[in-house]
Protein backbone atom coordinates (compact mmCIF):
# COMPACT_ATOMS: atom_id res chain seq x y z
CA UNK A 1 0.00 0.00 0.00
CA UNK A 2 0.98 3.82 -0.29
CA UNK A 3 -0.29 7.07 0.82
CA UNK A 4 -1.91 8.84 -1.76
CA UNK A 5 0.00 11.68 -3.75
CA UNK A 6 -2.02 14.42 -2.89
CA UNK A 7 -1.79 13.98 0.68
CA UNK A 8 -0.28 16.27 2.61
CA UNK A 9 0.57 17.08 6.60
CA UNK A 10 0.23 20.83 7.23
CA UNK A 11 0.78 22.35 10.69
CA UNK A 12 -2.67 24.31 12.06
CA UNK A 13 -2.45 25.96 14.97
CA UNK A 14 0.47 23.84 16.37
CA UNK A 15 -1.63 20.52 15.44
CA UNK A 16 -0.41 18.01 12.26
CA UNK A 17 -3.72 17.93 10.17
CA UNK A 18 -4.00 15.51 7.09
CA UNK A 19 -5.98 16.92 4.66
CA UNK A 20 -7.89 15.04 1.70
CA UNK A 21 -9.31 17.06 -0.73
CA UNK A 22 -12.77 16.43 -1.94
CA UNK A 23 -12.42 15.31 -6.17
CA UNK A 24 -13.15 18.40 -7.50
CA UNK A 25 -14.77 20.25 -5.31
CA UNK A 26 -17.89 17.92 -4.91
CA UNK A 27 -17.17 16.16 -1.74
CA UNK A 28 -16.15 18.07 1.22
CA UNK A 29 -12.81 18.13 2.49
CA UNK A 30 -11.78 15.47 4.88
CA UNK A 31 -9.10 15.90 7.94
CA UNK A 32 -7.74 14.08 10.50
CA UNK A 33 -5.79 14.69 13.17
CA UNK A 34 -2.20 13.38 13.71
CA UNK A 35 -0.16 13.07 16.92
CA UNK A 36 3.55 13.26 16.78
CA UNK A 37 4.20 9.41 16.22
CA UNK A 38 1.55 9.53 13.37
CA UNK A 39 3.07 11.95 11.79
CA UNK A 40 6.69 10.34 12.37
CA UNK A 41 4.53 7.46 10.64
CA UNK A 42 3.54 9.42 7.70
CA UNK A 43 6.84 11.09 6.67
CA UNK A 44 8.30 7.85 6.60
CA UNK A 45 5.56 6.07 4.79
CA UNK A 46 5.11 9.05 2.22
CA UNK A 47 6.69 8.14 -0.98
CA UNK A 48 7.12 4.68 -1.17
CA UNK A 49 5.41 2.00 -1.44
CA UNK A 50 4.92 -0.14 2.07
CA UNK A 51 3.50 -3.50 4.17
CA UNK A 52 2.43 -2.93 7.43
CA UNK A 53 5.01 -5.23 8.71
CA UNK A 54 7.93 -2.48 7.70
CA UNK A 55 6.07 -0.16 9.15
CA UNK A 56 6.05 -2.01 12.66
CA UNK A 57 9.83 -2.75 12.14
CA UNK A 58 10.51 1.10 11.71
CA UNK A 59 8.20 1.92 14.35
CA UNK A 60 10.57 -1.05 16.67
CA UNK A 61 13.36 0.41 15.44
CA UNK A 62 12.94 4.08 16.44
CA UNK A 63 10.78 4.38 19.54
CA UNK A 64 11.38 2.17 22.45
CA UNK A 65 8.23 -0.25 21.67
CA UNK A 66 7.39 -4.16 21.79
CA UNK A 67 6.16 -5.65 18.79
CA UNK A 68 2.33 -6.23 19.81
CA UNK A 69 2.44 -2.36 20.76
CA UNK A 70 3.87 -1.10 17.66
CA UNK A 71 1.61 -3.74 15.69
CA UNK A 72 -1.48 -2.22 16.99
CA UNK A 73 -0.60 1.39 16.66
CA UNK A 74 0.19 0.81 12.63
CA UNK A 75 -3.01 -0.97 12.67
CA UNK A 76 -5.05 2.33 13.82
CA UNK A 77 -2.88 4.09 12.17
CA UNK A 78 -3.27 2.40 8.60
CA UNK A 79 -7.22 2.21 9.65
CA UNK A 80 -7.46 6.21 10.58
CA UNK A 81 -5.81 6.75 6.84
CA UNK A 82 -8.29 4.36 4.94
CA UNK A 83 -11.19 5.63 6.84
CA UNK A 84 -10.74 9.48 4.63
CA UNK A 85 -9.39 7.53 1.72
CA UNK A 86 -5.70 8.25 2.12
CA UNK A 87 -4.07 4.78 1.01
CA UNK A 88 -4.16 2.97 -2.19
CA UNK A 89 -3.69 -0.93 -1.77
CA UNK B 1 -4.76 53.43 -22.96
CA UNK B 2 -5.71 54.74 -18.80
CA UNK B 3 -4.97 52.73 -15.76
CA UNK B 4 -7.46 52.69 -12.98
CA UNK B 5 -5.88 51.17 -9.82
CA UNK B 6 -8.22 49.70 -7.03
CA UNK B 7 -7.43 49.48 -4.08
CA UNK B 8 -8.85 46.22 -2.12
CA UNK B 9 -8.01 44.99 0.97
CA UNK B 10 -5.32 47.65 1.16
CA UNK B 11 -3.35 45.62 -2.14
CA UNK B 12 -4.11 46.67 -5.34
CA UNK B 13 -6.05 46.53 -8.64
CA UNK B 14 -4.55 47.94 -12.28
CA UNK B 15 -7.37 48.06 -14.83
CA UNK B 16 -7.71 49.54 -18.19
CA UNK B 17 -10.72 51.86 -18.31
CA UNK B 18 -12.41 50.43 -21.39
CA UNK B 19 -15.65 50.83 -22.21
CA UNK B 20 -15.93 48.07 -24.38
CA UNK B 21 -14.60 45.42 -22.20
CA UNK B 22 -15.53 46.25 -18.59
CA UNK B 23 -19.43 46.35 -18.18
CA UNK B 24 -20.47 49.51 -16.79
CA UNK B 25 -23.08 47.75 -14.29
CA UNK B 26 -19.84 46.49 -12.77
CA UNK B 27 -18.09 49.85 -12.44
CA UNK B 28 -20.17 50.27 -9.77
CA UNK B 29 -19.37 47.81 -7.45
CA UNK B 30 -15.59 48.96 -8.38
CA UNK B 31 -15.82 52.50 -7.98
CA UNK B 32 -15.97 52.78 -3.47
CA UNK B 33 -12.53 51.33 -4.22
CA UNK B 34 -11.12 53.75 -6.82
CA UNK B 35 -8.00 55.36 -6.07
CA UNK B 36 -5.19 57.56 -6.89
CA UNK B 37 -2.85 55.62 -8.74
CA UNK B 38 0.38 57.52 -7.97
CA UNK B 39 0.49 56.52 -4.58
CA UNK B 40 0.67 52.83 -5.18
CA UNK B 41 3.29 51.15 -7.17
CA UNK B 42 3.78 47.71 -5.19
CA UNK B 43 1.63 45.13 -4.38
CA UNK B 44 -0.55 45.45 -7.57
CA UNK B 45 -2.06 42.74 -9.83
CA UNK B 46 -1.93 44.41 -12.79
CA UNK B 47 -4.94 42.78 -15.75
CA UNK B 48 -5.33 43.04 -18.97
CA UNK B 49 -7.92 42.21 -21.41
CA UNK B 50 -7.97 40.94 -24.16
CA UNK B 51 -10.27 39.99 -27.27
CA UNK B 52 -7.83 37.24 -28.65
CA UNK B 53 -9.63 35.18 -31.26
CA UNK B 54 -8.04 31.97 -29.82
CA UNK B 55 -9.74 28.73 -29.37
CA UNK B 56 -11.34 27.94 -25.93
CA UNK B 57 -9.10 26.00 -23.60
CA UNK B 58 -9.43 22.82 -22.20
CA UNK B 59 -8.41 20.84 -19.55
CA UNK B 60 -6.98 17.51 -20.10
CA UNK B 61 -6.09 16.31 -16.64
CA UNK B 62 -9.27 17.11 -13.58
CA UNK B 63 -8.16 19.74 -12.15
CA UNK B 64 -11.19 22.03 -10.24
CA UNK B 65 -14.78 21.71 -11.61
CA UNK B 66 -17.46 23.84 -10.73
CA UNK B 67 -21.17 23.40 -12.43
CA UNK B 68 -23.86 26.20 -10.95
CA UNK B 69 -26.06 26.46 -13.33
CA UNK B 70 -25.95 28.66 -15.78
CA UNK B 71 -21.87 28.33 -15.53
CA UNK B 72 -19.65 25.77 -16.02
CA UNK B 73 -15.80 26.57 -14.33
CA UNK B 74 -12.60 25.15 -14.47
CA UNK B 75 -9.18 25.89 -12.51
CA UNK B 76 -6.27 24.67 -12.81
CA UNK B 77 -2.34 25.12 -13.08
CA UNK B 78 -1.15 25.98 -16.97
CA UNK B 79 0.57 22.65 -17.04
CA UNK B 80 -3.03 21.51 -16.84
CA UNK B 81 -3.84 23.17 -20.28
CA UNK B 82 -3.83 21.35 -23.11
CA UNK B 83 -1.77 23.58 -26.00
CA UNK B 84 -5.28 24.60 -27.44
CA UNK B 85 -4.95 27.66 -25.20
CA UNK B 86 -1.09 28.18 -26.22
CA UNK B 87 -0.04 28.45 -23.07
CA UNK B 88 3.91 28.16 -23.42
CA UNK B 89 5.27 25.42 -21.57
CA UNK B 90 7.66 26.93 -18.74
CA UNK B 91 11.09 27.67 -19.15
CA UNK B 92 11.70 28.86 -15.75
CA UNK B 93 10.52 26.95 -13.04
CA UNK B 94 9.43 29.81 -10.98
CA UNK B 95 6.91 30.85 -13.31
CA UNK B 96 3.26 29.77 -12.06
CA UNK B 97 0.53 30.57 -14.28
CA UNK B 98 -3.19 29.65 -12.74
CA UNK B 99 -5.75 29.08 -15.87
CA UNK B 100 -9.56 30.46 -14.50
CA UNK B 101 -12.03 29.15 -17.54
CA UNK B 102 -15.61 29.89 -16.99
CA UNK B 103 -18.81 29.21 -19.71
CA UNK B 104 -22.69 29.61 -19.83
CA UNK B 105 -24.33 26.36 -20.61
CA UNK B 106 -26.53 28.04 -23.03
CA UNK B 107 -25.14 31.00 -25.20
CA UNK B 108 -21.73 30.99 -26.31
CA UNK B 109 -20.33 33.64 -23.96
CA UNK B 110 -17.19 32.41 -21.66
CA UNK B 111 -13.96 33.98 -19.87
CA UNK B 112 -10.49 32.91 -19.20
CA UNK B 113 -8.33 34.80 -16.88
CA UNK B 114 -4.62 33.46 -16.90
CA UNK B 115 -2.95 34.05 -13.79
CA UNK B 116 0.97 34.64 -13.70
CA UNK B 117 1.65 34.56 -9.85
CA UNK B 118 4.93 35.55 -9.87
CA UNK B 119 4.78 38.70 -12.14
CA UNK B 120 1.53 39.65 -10.81
CA UNK B 121 -0.03 39.76 -13.95
CA UNK B 122 -3.75 38.47 -15.08
CA UNK B 123 -4.73 38.52 -18.76
CA UNK B 124 -8.78 38.52 -19.75
CA UNK B 125 -10.15 36.71 -22.84
CA UNK B 126 -13.64 37.23 -23.33
CA UNK B 127 -15.74 35.34 -25.88
CA UNK B 128 -19.11 36.94 -26.61
CA UNK B 129 -20.72 40.10 -27.88
CA UNK B 130 -23.36 41.65 -25.75
CA UNK B 131 -20.94 43.49 -23.45
CA UNK B 132 -24.26 45.24 -20.98
CA UNK B 133 -25.92 41.44 -20.48
CA UNK B 134 -25.44 40.83 -17.41
CA UNK B 135 -24.46 37.20 -17.76
CA UNK B 136 -21.21 39.19 -19.38
CA UNK B 137 -21.11 40.83 -16.45
CA UNK B 138 -21.23 38.31 -13.97
CA UNK B 139 -18.20 36.48 -15.95
CA UNK B 140 -16.21 39.26 -15.76
CA UNK B 141 -16.49 39.57 -12.37
CA UNK B 142 -15.77 35.86 -11.24
CA UNK B 143 -12.60 35.66 -13.15
CA UNK B 144 -11.39 39.35 -11.79
CA UNK B 145 -12.56 37.78 -8.21
CA UNK B 146 -10.59 34.21 -9.77
CA UNK B 147 -7.37 35.87 -10.37
CA UNK B 148 -7.40 38.52 -7.48
CA UNK B 149 -8.18 35.91 -4.57
CA UNK B 150 -5.13 33.36 -5.63
CA UNK B 151 -3.11 36.43 -5.86
CA UNK B 152 -3.59 38.09 -2.82
CA UNK B 153 -2.82 34.68 -1.04
CA UNK B 154 0.97 35.77 -1.57
CA UNK B 155 -0.15 39.06 0.80
CA UNK B 156 -1.43 37.24 3.48
CA UNK B 157 -5.28 38.13 2.44
CA UNK B 158 -7.93 35.41 1.65
CA UNK B 159 -11.80 35.57 0.34
CA UNK B 160 -14.24 33.83 3.12
CA UNK B 161 -17.63 33.19 1.59
CA UNK B 162 -19.22 34.82 4.33
CA UNK B 163 -22.15 37.90 5.43
CA UNK B 164 -20.06 40.14 7.95
CA UNK B 165 -22.24 42.53 10.45
CA UNK B 166 -19.98 45.47 12.04
CA UNK B 167 -20.94 46.48 15.39
CA UNK B 168 -19.27 49.06 17.44
CA UNK B 169 -15.76 48.92 14.90
CA UNK B 170 -15.67 45.01 15.48
CA UNK B 171 -17.14 42.71 12.57
CA UNK B 172 -18.89 39.52 12.93
CA UNK B 173 -18.71 36.83 10.05
CA UNK B 174 -21.45 34.56 9.57
CA UNK B 175 -20.18 31.54 7.73
CA UNK B 176 -22.21 28.85 6.78
CA UNK B 177 -23.58 26.23 3.88
CA UNK B 178 -25.60 28.29 1.19
CA UNK B 179 -29.11 28.62 2.47
CA UNK B 180 -27.98 28.19 5.96
CA UNK B 181 -28.70 32.24 6.65
CA UNK B 182 -25.85 34.00 6.92
CA UNK B 183 -27.51 36.40 5.11
CA UNK B 184 -30.60 36.57 7.00
CA UNK B 185 -28.82 36.47 10.64
CA UNK B 186 -26.91 39.59 9.64
CA UNK B 187 -30.32 41.38 8.42
CA UNK B 188 -31.12 40.39 12.17
CA UNK B 189 -28.55 42.24 13.63
CA UNK B 190 -29.11 45.20 11.80
CA UNK B 191 -32.74 45.01 12.67
CA UNK B 192 -32.57 44.33 16.21
CA UNK B 193 -28.75 46.06 16.98
CA UNK B 194 -28.77 50.17 16.88
CA UNK B 195 -25.93 51.06 14.85
CA UNK B 196 -24.85 47.63 12.90
CA UNK B 197 -24.21 47.86 9.31
CA UNK B 198 -24.00 45.41 6.49
CA UNK B 199 -19.75 45.36 5.29
CA UNK B 200 -20.56 42.54 3.00
CA UNK B 201 -22.83 39.89 1.98
CA UNK B 202 -21.03 37.13 0.16
CA UNK B 203 -16.85 37.75 -0.40
CA UNK B 204 -15.28 39.72 2.31
CA UNK B 205 -11.23 39.00 2.45
CA UNK B 206 -9.71 38.86 5.70
CA UNK B 207 -5.81 39.88 6.46
CA UNK B 208 -3.87 38.22 8.68
CA UNK B 209 -0.65 40.20 9.79
CA UNK B 210 1.89 37.07 9.20
CA UNK B 211 5.20 36.00 11.34
CA UNK B 212 5.87 34.44 14.63
CA UNK B 213 4.76 37.01 17.31
CA UNK B 214 5.34 38.00 20.87
CA UNK B 215 2.68 37.09 23.03
CA UNK B 216 2.17 41.00 23.96
CA UNK B 217 2.45 42.09 20.04
CA UNK B 218 -0.91 42.55 19.25
CA UNK B 219 -1.77 41.08 15.74
CA UNK B 220 -3.84 42.90 13.63
CA UNK B 221 -6.64 40.41 12.12
CA UNK B 222 -9.04 42.32 9.77
CA UNK B 223 -11.84 41.53 7.60
CA UNK B 224 -12.21 43.65 4.55
CA UNK B 225 -15.70 45.09 1.89
CA UNK B 226 -14.87 44.14 -1.24
CA UNK B 227 -16.34 44.59 -4.95
CA UNK B 228 -17.29 41.06 -4.72
CA UNK B 229 -20.78 40.96 -2.64
CA UNK B 230 -23.36 38.30 -3.92
CA UNK B 231 -26.70 39.40 -4.70
CA UNK B 232 -26.57 42.68 -2.17
CA UNK B 233 -24.90 45.51 -3.25
CA UNK B 234 -22.94 46.47 -1.14
CA UNK B 235 -19.01 47.49 -1.45
CA UNK B 236 -17.27 49.18 1.38
CA UNK B 237 -13.76 49.76 0.67
CA UNK B 238 -12.67 49.73 4.28
CA UNK B 239 -11.08 47.14 7.06
CA UNK B 240 -12.55 46.22 10.41
CA UNK B 241 -10.75 44.18 12.97
CA UNK B 242 -12.73 41.03 13.81
CA UNK B 243 -14.48 40.28 16.96
CA UNK B 244 -16.46 36.95 15.80
CA UNK B 245 -16.21 34.44 13.07
CA UNK B 246 -19.48 32.42 13.12
CA UNK B 247 -20.54 29.25 11.84
CA UNK B 248 -23.96 28.78 11.76
CA UNK B 249 -26.50 25.45 11.56
CA UNK B 250 -30.30 25.94 11.79
CA UNK B 251 -31.93 25.00 14.77
CA UNK B 252 -34.93 24.83 16.92
CA UNK B 253 -33.53 26.85 19.49
CA UNK B 254 -30.18 29.04 20.30
CA UNK B 255 -26.77 27.92 21.39
CA UNK B 256 -23.32 28.94 20.87
CA UNK B 257 -20.64 26.79 20.99
CA UNK B 258 -16.62 27.98 20.82
CA UNK B 259 -14.14 26.14 18.89
CA UNK B 260 -11.30 24.84 19.42
CA UNK B 261 -8.45 25.28 17.02
CA UNK B 262 -9.11 21.91 15.06
CA UNK B 263 -12.40 22.28 14.86
CA UNK B 264 -12.16 26.21 14.04
CA UNK B 265 -10.30 25.07 11.21
CA UNK B 266 -12.62 22.68 10.45
CA UNK B 267 -15.56 25.46 10.26
CA UNK B 268 -13.80 27.77 8.58
CA UNK B 269 -12.22 25.48 5.72
CA UNK B 270 -15.38 24.51 3.59
CA UNK B 271 -16.18 28.40 3.45
CA UNK B 272 -12.08 28.82 1.24
CA UNK B 273 -13.11 29.41 -2.24
CA UNK B 274 -12.62 25.97 -3.28
CA UNK B 275 -10.72 26.26 -5.97
CA UNK B 276 -7.68 27.52 -3.94
CA UNK B 277 -8.02 23.96 -2.40
CA UNK B 278 -7.48 22.11 -5.31
CA UNK B 279 -3.47 23.12 -5.71
CA UNK B 280 -1.09 22.20 -3.26
CA UNK B 281 1.11 25.01 -3.57
CA UNK B 282 -2.36 27.35 -2.94
CA UNK B 283 -3.41 25.03 -0.27
CA UNK B 284 -0.35 25.72 1.56
CA UNK B 285 -1.00 29.46 1.58
CA UNK B 286 -4.59 29.06 2.68
CA UNK B 287 -3.49 26.71 5.71
CA UNK B 288 -1.35 29.34 7.31
CA UNK B 289 -3.55 32.03 6.60
CA UNK B 290 -6.23 29.73 8.58
CA UNK B 291 -3.78 28.57 11.40
CA UNK B 292 -3.00 32.37 11.85
CA UNK B 293 -6.37 33.73 11.81
CA UNK B 294 -7.53 31.10 14.51
CA UNK B 295 -5.10 31.24 16.63
CA UNK B 296 -5.87 35.15 17.07
CA UNK B 297 -9.91 35.23 16.76
CA UNK B 298 -12.46 34.04 19.17
CA UNK B 299 -14.50 31.40 16.73
CA UNK B 300 -17.64 29.45 17.24
CA UNK B 301 -20.10 27.24 16.20
CA UNK B 302 -23.85 28.38 16.37
CA UNK B 303 -27.27 26.28 16.37
CA UNK B 304 -29.96 29.05 15.14
CA UNK B 305 -33.86 30.43 14.36
CA UNK B 306 -34.23 33.04 11.95
CA UNK B 307 -35.15 35.38 14.33
CA UNK B 308 -34.49 38.18 17.35
CA UNK B 309 -34.06 35.90 19.86
CA UNK B 310 -30.69 34.72 17.98
CA UNK B 311 -29.72 37.60 17.79
CA UNK B 312 -29.67 38.23 21.64
CA UNK B 313 -27.97 34.71 22.32
CA UNK B 314 -24.84 35.83 20.62
CA UNK B 315 -24.52 39.01 21.62
CA UNK B 316 -24.62 37.86 24.92
CA UNK B 317 -21.81 35.37 23.96
CA UNK B 318 -19.54 37.24 22.00
CA UNK B 319 -19.65 41.21 22.73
Amino acid sequence: MRIKERCKVRTVAGEHLLLLQGVRGLQATRIIILNDTGDWLFNKAKGFSFTLKELVNEMIDHYDVDFSTANQDVERWVDQLRSIGAIEE
Amino acid sequence: MKIQYYQIADINLAMPLDEDLFPKKLKRSFEPFLVDSSRNTDRVLKVTFSKKTLQKPSFSVPCYLEEIYPFCTWFGTSSLLSDRMKVEPDEDDQKMDYCYYSHHSSNDMAVCCILDLNADEAEIVVWGEEKQEPCYCQLISMALWAAFGTWALKYNRLFLHSSVTVVGGKAILFLGESGTGKSTQSRLWQKYIPRSWLLNDDSPMIFVEPGENADNHKVDVLVYGTPWSGKTSCYHSIGVPIASIVRLTQGATNQVTSLNAVNAFAALQPSVPPMLNSDEKLTDYVCNILSDLISEVDCNHMVCTPDREAVICLQQKIL
